[in-house]
């Protein structure tokens, strides 16, 4: 299914790429564009109408990903290209942090009281006070 | 290596001649004649009408060479029949003072050679069928030239029509006779392979005999009466007429041939006039269809000549007009360089628009270079072509040339690319891919050529030329190829079209400017999450694909191996590494963990477990 998804996408961008100049053509490595002709789906027809946008003909959301992919690296300015970097390195530092916080929350798991009952695990984190309490109540009973 | 001895390797097997050889055959006479004579295309033809030529529905031509102008042409004399004026008419004729005149693309030339190689293929290999169904090579081209004239002298013989029939239907006598004068005066097999070319002056000698009337029997039609030649010509100027070798053809309104009614009973003069009008009305009827047919084959006829580099060389340079007022042409300078530009329809042979095509020429005088790129499109009834070429040459010397042609193939639905290229050493490629999978690659270098063929790019087999074209593991069936093969190959690719200079509106261009296409995928532009996912994807996949080639390679070079050799152990690590995303490492470390997690409790639940494990593998 994955494989038709991607297929039907570069079937989509190479017949956009029909439609941009020759100059914009010539930017794309042929590596990337043999790359598409063998993998695009040869069952899937689709045209494309310059003088509609990509949102009233349809064209998929991974196409289009594809096409903005192809923007940042061969048709944006330099400026473009710079904004579009500064953006995406940002979202990915986001993103690190994010899964540095859940693995963190996964170590903080392991220490905590872990319960059974009819086959379920469940966790079980006792307040904080109550701890303290039980900690209390152990070193009386020890010193008794 | 010289021609003649290419056609001498050519004849010196000739009862086992291939179609290919004599395609071989035909494009190698074809281009010798030319230097032969000399001659540059276009080649102008002089009609001239002659009105007292009442019998012959055809015409006689001659080869003049003007001493003024140091060139040859062609004089063809016609007469005034209804049919073939229309004929020409429909060629797009040119009226001059009076007499029509045609630009000839080697027109008369092709059909000599037309004419030797349809009876050499009838010598050589005994072949009655004159009609193939490819019509994308010289020798069906030949047939069908042939087969288009041919089918009407069913129409005389049936009728017994002989005096009547134009002369270039006239397969069995006359253009046979023609083709042996060819090989005779323009090749060397008559001294090569004597006996070969005295068999065909034997067939030739009785067909004569039993189709031609001796001379002593001849007639002419002189003021609408039917008289004898011994009449019309007294004795000395028949015995001249011999030591001159003049032969009945090419007298004048003649009564060549045996004309007999089917009960055998001679034909009156009135039957014969009759013959003739039955005639007009019988061309008239077919002309449409020949008209068609003539046009589709002149097309493929000048696709096969547009081949020659040199040509189309000059064409280009033609059509690129110093005029700056012409349509769709602009120049831009800059010092000592200046970029020009040609825009052109492009016309199918019924002269529909069927694409459009953009030459850019670059030169800077300074430095010496000049670039042309060209880039076309076209769209007919076998696909949309995308056509791109870019050469480059510094001090008028080829540094580079590239052509590339991409095809969405309406009958097969496959999307075909082919490239061609060739460096300033005279190395050429030429590779043909189907849906992005390799079928067809040639290599020619100094060494000789190499040629592959890939079933869906897998490797099928492998045939090897010498530098001069020898077969080394050649092709079956193929013994030698000539210096122009791969560039060849290439350019029988090519669609037919005409080009037209004319400005292009931009909206005919029908092109997206790619800020456009950025604007309105700004919200994938935003994602980048979407991006990183699908660029891994593609990357994983690409590697798939490589990895699959491979392998499919390394088995197919080593089928009785394994797929990982031992001897280096380090390739085989590397072939093992698969490439992973961090967040599929992190969900393989999280399974790990939990694995781990429930193997700790299952040992705690089941000490002896516990014990037999560690018995068995060490102590963990």
């Amino acid at each position: 299914m994955l494989d038709l998804e991607y297929g039907n996408a570069y079937k989509e961008v190479l017949e956009i790429l029909k439609h941009i100049s020759q100059e914009d053509y010539d930017k794309i490595p042929e590596e990337k564009i043999a790359f598409f002709e063998r993998n695009s789906n040869k069952n899937y027809a689709f045209k494309y109408d310059i003088n509609k946008t990509l949102d009233e003909q349809n064209v998929s959301k991974k196409a289009k990903i594809i096409i903005a992919i192809l923007f940042r690296d061969y048709w944006a300015t330099d400026e473009q290209r710079e904004k579009i970097k500064v953006k995406e390195q940002h979202d990915r530092q986001i993103k690190e942090q994010e899964i540095q916080n859940k693995n963190n929350l996964d170590n903080n798991l392991k220490n905590e009281n872990i319960t059974s009952d009819n086959n379920k695990i469940t966790l079980y984190k006792e307040p904080l006070i109550k701890r303290i309490i039980s900690k209390i109540m152990n070193w009386i009973k020890l010193k008794k | 290596m010289h021609k003649n001895s290419e056609l001498q390797q050519l004849f010196s097997n000739y009862k086992n001649l291939s179609s290919n050889q004599l395609d071989r055959l035909i494009a190698l006479v074809v281009k010798q004649e030319k230097e032969k004579l000399g001659l540059t295309l276009p080649v102008e033809l002089k009609i001239d009408y002659d009105e007292l030529s009442q019998n012959s529905a055809g015409g006689d031509s001659t080869l003049d060479f003007d001493e003024k102008t140091g060139q040859y042409h062609y004089t063809i004399r016609l007469n005034a029949n209804e049919w073939y004026k229309q004929y020409l008419l429909n060629r797009n004729q040119t009226y001059q003072n009076g007499d029509m005149t045609f630009e000839s693309s080697l027109d008369s030339l092709y059909n000599l050679v037309a004419r030797v190689c349809h009876e050499m293929r009838h010598a050589y290999q005994n072949e009655q069928t004159h009609i193939k169904k490819d019509l994308s090579n010289p020798d069906a081209l030949v047939w069908l030239k042939q087969e288009l004239v041919v089918t009407n002298e069913k129409f005389y013989r049936d009728s017994h029509n002989y005096s009547n029939m134009p002369r270039e239907v006239d397969a069995f006598n006359y253009q046979y006779k023609e083709s042996l004068d060819y090989i005779r005066n323009y090749t060397n097999i008559e001294r090569d392979n004597p006996k070969f070319f005295t068999t065909l002056q034997e067939t030739l000698n009785k067909n004569q005999r039993k189709n031609v009337r001796p001379l002593d029997e001849l007639t002419f039609i002189v003021d609408g009466k039917e008289i004898k030649a011994i009449e019309y010509l007294n004795h000395n100027m028949i015995d001249a007429m011999k030591t001159h070798n003049i032969t009945p053809e090419i007298i004048e309104n003649s009564i060549l041939r045996y004309e007999y009614n089917s009960d055998f009973s001679k034909k009156s003069f009135e039957q014969l006039m009759a013959d003739k009008q039955k005639i007009i009305d019988g061309l008239d009827n077919t002309l449409p269809n020949y008209i068609h047919l003539l046009k589709k084959i002149e097309s493929i006829y000048d696709s096969i000549i547009n081949n020659d580099n040199e040509l189309r060389k000059q064409q280009e340079n033609e059509s690129r007009k110093t005029d700056e007022n012409q349509s769709g042409y602009s120049i831009e300078k800059n010092g000592t360089s200046y970029m020009e530009k040609q825009q052109q329809i492009l016309q199918d042979e019924a002269g529909n628009e069927i694409g459009t095509r953009t030459i850019i020429w670059n030169t800077n005088i300074e430095k010496g270079t000049e670039s042309i790129k060209t880039v076309g499109r076209l769209e007919n009834s076998t696909g949309e072509y995308l056509m791109k070429e870019f050469s480059e040459t510094l001090g008028g010397e080829l540094q580079l040339h590239r052509k590339e042609l991409t095809n969405q193939n309406k009958n097969t639905g496959e999307q075909e690319k082919f490239v061609y290229q060739k460096d300033s050493k005279g190395n050429e490629t030429y590779y043909k891919t189907v849906n992005g999978k390799l079928t067809y690659k040639i290599i020619k270098n100094e060494k000789g050529f190499m040629i592959d063929t890939f079933n869906k790019g897998q490797p099928l087999e492998t045939f090897e030329y010498d530098e001069n074209g020898n077969a080394i593991a050649g092709m079956p069936g193929i013994e030698s190829i000539d210096d122009d093969y791969v560039v060849h190959l290439f350019d029988s690719q090519v669609p037919y079209f005409e080009a037209e200079n004319k400005a292009l509106d931009i909206q005919e261009t029908k092109t997206i400017d790619t800020q456009k296409l950025g604007k309105e995928t700004l919200e994938e532009q935003k994602d980048t999450h979407a991006k990183d996912t699908v660029e891994t994807d593609m990357e994983t996949q690409m590697k798939a694909n490589d990895r699959t080639q491979q392998s499919k390679q390394e088995y197919q070079e080593q089928p009785e191996t394994k797929t990982h050799s031992t001897e280096n152990p380090e390739s085989f690590r590397s072939k093992m590494k698969f490439e992973m995303t961090p967040e599929m490492y992190q969900e393989i470390l999280r399974h790990h963990s939990e694995a781990e997690k429930n193997f700790e409790r299952e040992m705690a639940e089941n000490p002896d477990r516990r014990k037999a494990e560690q018995t068995e593998y060490g102590v963990k």
